[in-house]
């Protein structure tokens, strides 16, 4: 579950990190893939699976068919 | 602006990481709870963050167990800048020596802030202090408050009451001043005598009888007012006389300037010298010396105390000067001298004039070859009239 918040987006229950760059950080979250769009994203946060993301937010996303190939890896 | 007291207190390391094996890295923060501060992307895409010391670690293993590429880009904080000041022995021995400083200079006394006084000075009672054993540089475990105020008291003819409290390493002093009592008028029989040649213009007798009239002319010396009343009943008895007696009198001044003086001329060579006070305790960090074996004027300056706020700290630098001279004869041209001489006239008439009601006034100005000679004859009103004691036997 991905809660947005002023200044970024606390995402919940992580269990891995897919996909991390300034424009999209990808987590897998309770067997889902949380996609988190936007400008100069950072993971600033990471306690008890708990993850939060700063940066200027434009969207986030749940890309079905990544779940399943990335879950997988 | 990257602020973090934790990590500088703790120290930190800063960590880079290449684009693609950012979500490699990221992830295994994922998995140990691991924190990261300041990210920051690169124009490159690459990746830097700070992290605790511990952190950092920790990190560093896992990525190289796991064949991640992360560079370590280096660490500060409190812990790195002890351990650069370990590799400079000196600074550290300073460092050391400063708080050692500082832990002894609370045992002594800074500054004393004296109160209450009026007639006396600030810098007359911190004298008497000092005689007393209060001074700027006093070793505080050591004093006897109590002891100290009876033995200013006692020593002291012009402070009736002192309160010293101590306020850290301050002495607030609190003085009452004593009364001064005004000077005993002297009560022995005396006459009123002239004290000048003059013809008298006024009488005024507060005490004793008159012997002279107004228009009288009197000889220096002469008696005005009689001390001795001379009564057929009671006998004789003594007062002691008082009243004014203004009189036309003729006063002369005379001003001679002589046309060559000696005057200072100072040589090359002066002597300088600077001393550190701090507290009672003097250093002498610089001297330069001439070898000049004649006279020499010397000042001494103080170059003044350091002050933080409204106190003064126990450190000044004093400055001596020694500036080397022989005397040389010059010589002053005749209006020089006239000059001169005219100026010491109005210096001596300004000083009568407070005394004397001046009249008239002749000058006669004369040249010599060595001198400008100035005389003034001046004719005024003033009171002749100066107390002559009489010796009274039985």
């Amino acid at each position: 579950m991905a809660v947005l918040r002023p200044g970024g987006a606390t995402v919940y229950s992580c269990r891995r990190i897919l996909l991390y760059s300034p424009g999209e950080i990808r987590v897998l979250s309770d067997g889902r893939c949380v996609s988190v769009l936007g400008e100069d994203l950072h993971c600033v946060s990471f306690s008890g699976g708990t993850v939060f993301i700063r940066g200027a937010i434009h969207a986030v996303s749940y890309p079905a068919g990544v779940q399943a190939e990335e879950g997988r890896k | 602006m990257r602020l973090s007291i934790f990590l500088f207190l703790f120290g930190e390391r800063r960590l880079r990481v290449e684009r693609e094996s950012c979500a490699a890295v990221l992830d295994l923060c994922l998995q140990d709870s691991l924190s990261l501060r300041f990210p920051q992307w690169e124009e490159d895409g690459g990746l830097c963050f700070s992290c605790s010391l511990r952190t950092a670690k920790r990190l560093l293993r896992l990525c190289h167990a796991r064949g991640l590429a992360i560079e370590d880009l280096g660490s500060q904080g409190l812990p790195m800048l002890f351990l650069r000041l370990l590799g400079r022995p000196g600074a550290l021995v300073g460092a050391l020596l400063a708080l050692a400083l500082i832990l002894l200079s609370q045992s002594f006394l800074w500054d004393i802030r004296v109160r209450g006084n009026e007639r006396m000075t600030t810098a007359e009672v911190l004298s008497e202090l000092r005689a007393c054993g209060l001074f700027t540089g006093t070793y505080l475990p050591g004093l006897d408050v109590p002891a100290l105020e009876n033995r200013v008291l006692i020593a002291s003819d012009g402070i009736a009451w002192i309160s010293v409290n101590l306020s850290g390493t301050v002495a607030e002093v609190q003085v009452v001043e004593g009364i001064q009592r005004p000077p005993k008028e002297p009560t022995a029989p005396a006459n009123l005598v002239a004290s000048a040649d003059g013809q008298i213009e006024l009488l005024q007798v507060y005490r004793g009888q008159s012997v002279v009239k107004v228009g009288q002319a009197v000889r220096r010396g002469e008696l005005l007012i009689s001390g001795i009343y001379d009564s057929s009943l009671e006998g004789y008895r003594f007062t002691r006389a008082a009243g004014e007696v203004l009189a036309r009198t003729e006063r002369h001044i005379h001003v001679e300037i002589p046309l060559s003086y000696e005057q200072k001329l100072y040589a090359e060579g002066e002597c300088r010298e600077i001393v550190l006070n701090f507290f009672d305790f003097s250093l002498k960090i610089f001297k330069k010396a001439g070898n000049w074996e004649g006279s020499c004027d010397i000042i001494e300056r103080d170059i003044g105390s350091a002050s933080l706020g409204t106190s003064v700290l126990p450190v000044h630098l004093l400055v001596t000067e020694s500036l080397p001279y022989r005397m040389q004869t010059a010589v002053r041209t005749p209006e020089e001298a006239s000059a001169l001489a005219f100026a010491q006239l109005e210096h001596e008439l300004a000083a009568l004039s407070r005394e004397a009601e001046l009249l008239e006034k002749r000058i006669t100005v004369s040249v010599t070859d060595t001198a400008v000679l100035l005389d003034c004859t001046l004719r005024c009103i003033e009171n002749i009239a100066v107390q002559a004691e009489l010796e009274v036997d039985g």
